[in-house]
């Protein structure tokens, strides 16, 4: 009885400070010392910019601190990232000016749905992709139609069709 | 996934995360968000030391002849004067109980103090600035993992933009 109502006392606290880091400024001179949380940070290209400015022992030094499986994944997304042609380079921007141009919530709804893909096995990673590569072609009208269809349900599992579902939303207009 | 402290929703899903109640999928959401988010990671740190800390507290055993002490000290309360009673009653033996009370209205004091005290507890932020810069990076490098694998955006728009 007492872990729960330690916890709930604990999480009161930590919600009061949160609440209060988004309480709206009282001074102008305030405004400059911490941009509001919620914010999103630098565009992916700034970000990975700003890496490569740092100098190669702090670099070095920010992911030995790292579990080594999440040092393994950022250091293996880098150097795929690097490898990438200036077409490809060039591509991914504007995939990415596109994406950041959606709301927040549709942002991380598709990072959620993008953990889910990673999960599946990569066979069938390769069948969805190829799948959405498919109704990302179709009218809106069309791409309902085929996501409600018997063949689609038959093709794919219930896991496979929700992440489908919710990535063939995201090409909808914000409504 | 939006922070639940930052968004102030969900916010049992921590509590539920801490007492290892939080379904695998939710578990999985909430860990992969606690790996970017410094707020949520330095909570479920707390919250694991404090049960830690409540796992390791045990209840002394009861002695032999507790029952005969205890009606003794009743049978000596009843026999002293009203003021010792009152006196009496603030020993730390009798205040032991009320501690955890005392800690949760300290908790809620200190809330109370945040509250009113506009710009003086920092909310929390990234341990220091290497840290930030790798959680920074590894956002935008998933983003773009995702985007390198799925155009987002719909044929009908991607030839308009092309044109």
């Amino acid at each position: 009885m007492f872990r729960s109502f330690f916890g709930r006392a604990a999480l009161a606290v930590v919600l009061a400070a949160g609440l209060q880091a988004q309480r709206p400024p009282v001074r102008p001179a305030q405004k400059a010392l911490r941009p509001p949380m919620g914010i999103p940070g630098p565009k992916q290209g700034v970000a990975i910019e700003r890496w490569y400015q740092m100098a190669p022992e702090q670099r070095q030094r920010a992911l030995d601190r790292l579990a080594p499986e999440r040092r393994r994944r950022i250091e293996e997304q880098l150097e795929r990232y690097q490898s990438l042609t200036p077409e490809q380079r060039q591509q991914l921007r504007f995939r990415a000016e596109m994406f950041n141009q959606l709301p927040p919530e549709r942002q991380d709804v598709a990072r959620r749905l993008f953990r889910q893909f990673n999960q599946l096995p990569p066979d069938r990673q390769g069948v969805l992709r190829e799948e959405f590569a498919h109704l990302r072609t179709m009218p809106e009208a069309d791409r309902r139609a085929r996501i409600e269809s018997d063949e689609f349900r038959d093709r794919f599992n219930n896991r496979e069709q929700r992440f489908l579902r919710g990535f063939a939303d995201l090409l909808n207009p914000v409504q | 996934m939006r922070c639940p402290i930052e968004t102030q929703e969900n916010a049992e899903l921590l509590l539920s995360y801490s007492a290892r109640r939080l379904n695998p999928e939710s578990t999985a959401i909430l860990e992969a968000h606690m790996e970017l988010c410094p707020a949520c990671r330095e909570f479920r740190d707390g919250q694991r030391a404090l049960w830690e800390a409540l796992d390791e507290w045990d209840a002394r055993p009861v002695s032999a002849d507790f029952d005969r002490r205890l009606y003794r000290k009743i049978e000596e309360q009843e026999q002293m004067s009203w003021w010792s009673r009152v006196f009496g009653s603030m020993r730390p033996m009798v205040w032991r109980p009320a501690l955890p009370v005392a800690a949760t209205a300290c908790l809620v004091l200190v809330a109370a103090f945040i509250s009113v005290n506009p710009g003086t507890v920092p909310a929390p932020v990234a341990e220091n600035p290497q840290a930030r810069e790798v959680e920074q990076v590894e956002r935008a490098l998933d983003d773009l993992e995702m985007l390198r694998q799925f155009d987002l955006v719909a044929a009908a728009e991607d030839n308009s933009r092309s044109m």
